[in-house]
Order: structure tokens, then sequence, then C-alpha cells
């Protein structure tokens, strides 16, 4: 299933394609001219350190953007997806966007590459309900941003 | 010889500005454009016969007209036809830069593009096909590199030789180019229209542009598309894909210099922690090094002075006192600004400038300004005149007034003479924590100041923000030196003149009618006069015209007070003020007016007096109301 989501809800080294946006037409028009149009892909990738603002990355130009601004763009987030932006259904982890700790944890709720999950209706924002091997995981939301799935 | 006007266009950070120092050499000015603060710069050459005058344009990334870049840029190709346009592009980045390209090329001025930073091209493994790109695009395509200097000879020659190639347009889908030439017929049939290129203004009339709407508007009425803006970007996007896959070939994504230095500096836990060493250095940098220079400066200024003196009676002192001082008083800010302005440029030209901004925006965000104007307002706490000059870095128009105005109160080092002596005269052991108090209360009002200002001037400019990352360069001894230069020498032919002149008329003030000491002199007559309103503050005449002086730099208001002090300068201060009054007078020099070099500075950099004089009203009306209501209330604690 298709989910279009705002880009400022999209974790880093996410890929989406611009569906459409409502800003005002003054900033469109400078973001059109950054390539920032409907059909494109930007990339995620990084955040600043108090989560706002982020840089994104469209045809090679690197642009931040504040979330006031991003949450007016509407993106459809490409796969591999994290895990937090995705809806109900079935998935394919294919790799974690994390440093040893996030690794140590994944291993610890027994999530490894290549596994099937099924992702159970949730609500936004909140953990994510997944069933992996027939055991049923609560995943926090901020680990579900380095967890990267593909569909099934 | 003939005249021809070549102007500069291109996306911001493509190097712009080195192609135009390479093309003029040392022949350029600086000029603000009527009416805006955005920089005009304007430069000439000679070539075989051709007398060749440069304009180069702000840095934009389309000619929507939108901003005020744009529609300088806009206004210029449309109305002033240039005989030539230079677009200077990021070979790095084509794609994005074409869109502009495209753009100007639909003005219809002869368009050359300048396919510029090919080291750089080389660096990252990138080939381009320029002769194909020149065939697509319809228009000489010649490869630069200009921060090594550019081959004028070879550039100018291709440039006009006159190979006027039938330009074919592919860009559109068939819908919208009918409708276009349906326009340009309409247009055709209007005498007054026959000035504006007619393939131009009717893209600009689909598109919904409000300037050519209102072009047309008692002419015909212009048939209505949906979405037509979106089709038309889109159009062109697909046309610069086509063209960008045809002529250029890439290495697949590859970890670059740029990318690692971007995972230290914007990390999330080490950015903050390395921006703050880095924004200490530059202020260690600029302030500690050059003081050395400025007190040197000061001191030769002050020999001279004396020397001054032997001519007998008032000439001797008015050359002394009055031209040689205030020539001192300018030159004394030379070391400074330079050294700013080296650093400035270190910073800008790296492109570490957009990455501070972009950790710092956060914070800057909550009072109403963006990540860049951090830097002003720290620089502020060295010296305020020029940190006022390091606000042209800021976008949005509003937020640079505001920035502008607010960085007064950012209490420069200059101020810092006055709150030792009273600390010292006044609070003894708590002298430090009276001046740390200042700092801080400095720190409050300038942030508070952000957000009234911003409510006053109704600034709804926050929107838009973007920030464009550029990849790290190291910085070039050239390109550091054009820069420091071309900065430290427009303060000093702008704000040099005010601040002499200033100082000159201090001088005539303090030392008429002629030999009378300065208790005597019209300064002091002025002090006393207008004395009684500062009586609230338990300021009495020898303060207010300490305070008077004072406007012209901030440490002359401690010098003033010396003269009447006869070797004493603590004993004297506990005379005329008690730790109240004392601690009102340091919140009154925190605030008050901002010296005549920042007043200089202001004027320069708005463009009108309306400015300066505000912000003397204003913070003047400030200080008074904060010192006034400190005592008042000071009084009734204790």
């Amino acid at each position: 299933m298709v989910c279009i989501i705002t880009l400022n809800k999209c974790p880093e080294n996410t890929r989406c394609i611009i569906v459409e946006s409502d800003l005002p037409d003054a900033f469109r028009s400078r973001l059109m001219g950054l390539g920032w149009l409907p059909g494109r892909e930007i990339k995620v990738l990084r955040k600043a350190p108090f989560g706002d603002p982020t840089i994104y990355l469209v045809d090679s130009t690197e642009i931040s953007l504040r979330e006031d601004d991003s949450k007016f763009i509407k993106v459809e987030p490409v796969y591999p997806a994290p895990l937090s932006v995705v809806s109900e259904g079935k998935y394919v982890v294919l790799r974690f966007e994390g440093g040893r700790v996030f690794i140590q944890k994944m291993k610890s709720l027994e999530i490894k590459i290549g596994q099937e999950i099924t992702v159970l209706p949730h609500k936004e924002g909140c953990k994510i309900n997944v069933i992996a091997d027939g055991k049923n995981i609560l995943i926090g939301y901020g680990m579900a941003n380095k967890i990267f799935v593909e569909k099934k | 010889m003939k005249e021809i006007t070549i102007a500069l266009i291109g996306n911001p950070n493509v190097g712009k500005t080195s192609f135009f120092n390479a093309l003029t050499g040392s022949h350029q000015y600086v000029a603000n454009w009527p009416g805006v603060t955005v920089e005009k710069k304007t430069g000439s050459f000679k070539w075989n016969d051709y007398n060749v005058k440069v304009v180069d344009l702000p840095g934009i990334y389309t000619l929507n007209a939108r901003s005020i870049d744009e529609r300088i840029a806009r206004d210029f190709l449309i109305n002033e036809r240039p005989d030539l346009v230079f677009n200077i592009v990021d070979g790095t980045n084509l794609k994005r830069n074409l869109y502009l390209t495209i753009q100007v090329i639909e003005t219809g001025v002869k368009t050359v593009l300048i396919l510029n930073q090919m080291d750089e091209v080389k660096n990252l493994d990138i080939k381009i096909d320029t002769r194909e790109l020149s065939k697509r695009l319809g228009i000489p395509v010649i490869e630069t590199i200009a921060t090594k200097g550019v081959d004028i000879d070879s550039i100018m020659k291709s440039a006009l030789s006159d190979s006027s190639r039938q330009i074919r347009y592919e860009i559109y889908p068939k819908e919208l180019e009918d409708l276009f030439s349906s326009i340009s017929r309409d247009i055709q049939n209007h005498d007054e229209l026959k000035k504006f290129p007619p393939r131009w203004l009717a893209i600009s009339l689909i598109e919904g542009d409000d300037f050519a709407k209102s072009i047309v508007r008692d002419h015909f009425a212009v048939p209505q598309e949906k979405d037509a803006s979106l089709k038309i970007a889109k159009a062109r996007y697909d046309f610069i894909d086509s063209v960008v896959k045809q002529v250029e070939q890439r290495p697949k994504e590859i970890w670059t210099i740029t990318d690692a230095l971007d995972h230290v500096f914007t990390h999330k836990i080490l950015g903050i922690p390395i921006f703050i060493s880095i924004m200490w250095m530059i202020f260690e940098f600029t302030f500690s090094i050059s003081a050395p220079f400025s007190d040197l400066l000061s001191k030769g200024f002050d020999d001279l002075g004396s020397y001054a003196h032997l001519i007998p009676g008032w000439a001797g002192s008015l050359v002394g006192d009055g031209l040689i001082s205030g020539v001192g008083s300018v030159l004394t800010f030379v070391p400074l600004i330079f050294f700013l302005f080296f650093s400035m440029g270190i910073l800008e030209d790296s492109g570490y400038m957009s990455r501070a901004a972009f950790l710092i925006d956060r914070l800057m965000h909550r009072f109403r300004l963006s990540g860049r104007a951090f830097i002003p307002l720290l620089l502020g706490f060295g010296c305020n005149a020029s940190a006022i000059m390091t606000t042209r870095t800021l976008e949005g128009e509003k937020e640079r007034l505001i920035s502008i105005l607010i960085n007064p109160f950012t209490t420069c080092s200059a101020r810092l003479p006055i709150y030792a002596v009273i600390s010292a005269a006044f609070f003894g052991a708590f002298g430090g924590f009276a001046i740390f108090s200042i700092y801080m209360i400095s720190i409050v009002v300038a942030l508070s100041m952000a957000i009234i200002f911003n409510f006053l001037l109704k600034n709804k400019e926050t929107t838009p923000l973007i920030i464009e990352m550029p990849r790290y360069k190291a910085p070039t001894a050239k390109g550091l030196a054009i820069y420091t230069w071309s900065r430290g020498k427009h303060f000093l032919k702008k704000a040099g003149g005010i601040i002499l002149g200033a100082t000159v008329v201090v001088w005539l003030l303090s030392n008429l009618p002629f030999n009378a000491p300065i208790q005597d002199s019209i300064a002091a007559q002025i002090g006393k006069t207008i004395a009684p309103i500062f009586k609230p503050l338990g300021f009495d005449w020898h303060v207010t015209l300490a305070l008077i002086f004072g406007g012209i730099a901030k440490e002359v208001t401690v010098t003033t007070l010396g003269t009447f002090a006869n070797g004493n300068l603590e004993e004297f201060l506990g005379t005329i003020l008690n730790p109240v009054s004392a601690y009102a007078l340091m919140l009154f020099a925190l605030l008050y007016i901002p010296c005549v070099a920042t007043q200089a500075t202001m004027k320069m950099e708005t463009g009108s007096y309306k400015w300066p004089v505000f912000s003397v009203i204003w913070s003047l009306s400030l200080a008074y109301a904060v010192a006034f209501l400190f005592e008042k209330i000071a009084y009734l604690v204790i």
C-alpha cells in the first residue's frame, strides 16, 4: 500500500518522491528552481542537533529546510524505507542504519537482515507492533527510523 | 572604441565573483542598487577596440522575480538589454544550473554559457561534452577555471563571433508552444509591447508572472491555463534531464571529502561543540590579533597629535586633537575590520558558514532570526560597526534590518572600560559580577529586541529559509585578499568620512570659544543645558557630557570623565555618583546610542539615514527608561 506522508516525517537516509506541495507561491518557485518538482526524488541526509532543520539532497544539490516548511511538502517514500513510515503489511528487513549499540539491540530483539516481518496497524508516531517469526514485538519510533524494509 | 555591456548571471556559489574579478582585474567598484541594499558590482576592461562594462548581477536560482535579487536580475535583462550575458555555471552541478540558463536564453539576450569550476569537475571524475551541450542549448559554451584566471581573449572571441545560430525550441510540449506563439502574435500587434522580447513575455504570462501581467493588462486578456507554471517547470527539467544525460558522464555516488567533513561538522553531538570552538577562534583571532595593531596605530596618532601641539595656538590643537585624532580614530578600526573580514572570508569560502547556520538555526528561530544571524550578533561583542557589515550574508531584507538594529545592544569591547572603571570605583569585590550581569542583560535585550522589531516591522519573511550546502573548498589566498580588501576598503571610504567629520565637530564644540577651558566650552554649555533631563537618573553635567562624547566612541566616555578628575578618577566618580546611579550609568552606557562609527555603518548598510536616526532615538529612550526604572526599584528595595 502506498503511503503519502509529509517530508518532515521522513527519517534520515530515507529516499522519497515529491507528490505535491502546499507552500506559498514564492517559496515553491524557488524550490522549483532547485529541482524540487513533483516526481523528483529527495534523499533525507542529516538532521541538525536539535532535530531541525534537515539537509536534503535533490540532484547533487544539498539544501537545508526547516520543519515549518518541509511539513507542507507531501512525499511518497521509496523502498527500502524506514519501518516508521510504512503502513501495515508484509515487509523484508533490508538493512540497519545505526551504530553498534543499535545493532546489538536488534540482535536481542531477534530481528535480522533478510527477515520477513508483518507490520500491524498502528497510530502515527507511536510504537510499532510487528510480528516476526510468529512473535509479537513492539518497536519504538526512534528505532523504527533506523530499520529499512522492502515491500514483500 | 565600441562600448558594450556584459551582464554576469548565475546561481549562488558558482564562482561568479572570481570570474568577475578575473575579467575586470582591479578595475572594479562596489555600488548599491538604488533603493535596495543588494550589492551591484560593476567593472570594466578593454579588449581590442572594445570598452567592456561588466555588471555582476546577484546570485539567483530562477528568474521568476519573487525575491529582490531575482527582480534585480530580471529587470536588468529585460529593461537594460545588455549586449551579452555570461551565464556562469558550476560544471559539477550542471542539472541545477541549467534551469536558470533556459530562462536567461528565453529573455532573448545573447547568452554565453561559462562552464566554470572545471578543475573540480576533473577532480570528481565528471566528463562533459561541451560541444554537444553548446549544440543542444544553441549558445556558445566556454570552459573556465575562474579562480586560476581566465583567457579573456578567447572568451571574447567566441562570445562575439557572430555565429547567431538558429535556436531550436525543443523544450515545451506542443500545446504550450501553440499557446506561446498565439500570445506572441497578440503581443506583436501592440506597438507599446514591441520593446519586450515576445517569447519571454508569452512564457511569463502563462507562468502567471505579476510583472508580465502588469505589462499587458491594458492591451489584451491572457488565456488562463491550469497548472501551467508547473507544466512549464516540468518541461524545462525534462529537457535538462535529456541534455545532461547526453552530455555528462559522472561516476556513481562516491564518499567525497565533503561527506566526510560534514559527518564531523554537522554531527549531532560533536557539531555544536565544534561550532562553538570555531566561533571562539574567530572571535579571539579577530579581536586579539588586531588589538596590538590598533594600539600601535592609536599610540602613533597620539604621538603625532602631541607633535602637532608644537604648532602654537588653536591651530595646533585643531590639527592635533581634531584632525589627527579624527583620522586616528578611523584608522584604529582598520586592523580590526581587515582581520574580521579575513576570518569571515575563510568561513564563507570554505563553505563552513552554511553549516554553522544549519547547526544554530533552531536556536535562533526562537527569536525569529535565522542561523546566519548568529554570527553578526557574536561579533557585536567585539565591535558593532564591523559586525553590522557582516549582516550582508543574511538573505531576508527585513531579517537583515532587524539584525542591524539589534546589534548595538550587544555590548562591544569599547564599552568594557566604562564598566571596568565604574565597577572598580563602586562594587569592589562584586565588580566582576557587575560586569558579568551587564553582559547577560546585553544578550537578553538584544534577543528581546529581535522579537519586538520582528513584531514592529511586521516581518513575515520567516518562511523561505533555504540554506544551500556548498562543497567544502580550501580558501585561496587571492580570493581572501580580494574579499578582505573590497569590504575593508568599503568601510574606510564610506564610514571614514562620517567618523572624521564627527570628531572635528566635537573638537570644535569643546574648544569654542577659543582658549576657554573645557568647563566653559560650548560642549560644556550643551552638557549643562541638557543635564536636567538626566537629573532623574542621578547623572550630573559631567556624566552627561561624557556620555555625549561617548557617542563618538564609547571609550571616550571614560577619557572625558578623566579630564575632569585631576588624576583620581575613582575618587571623582565617588563624588558625583552613588552605587545605584553608578549601576544605572552602566546600564545606560550599555543601551544608549550606537557610536558614530556604528551609525555610519548603519547608514551605509541600509542605504538611508532613517535607520541610524531611528536606532539613536529608540536606544536612547530604551536606555533612559531602563536606567530610570532600575533606580526607582533599587531605591525602593534599599
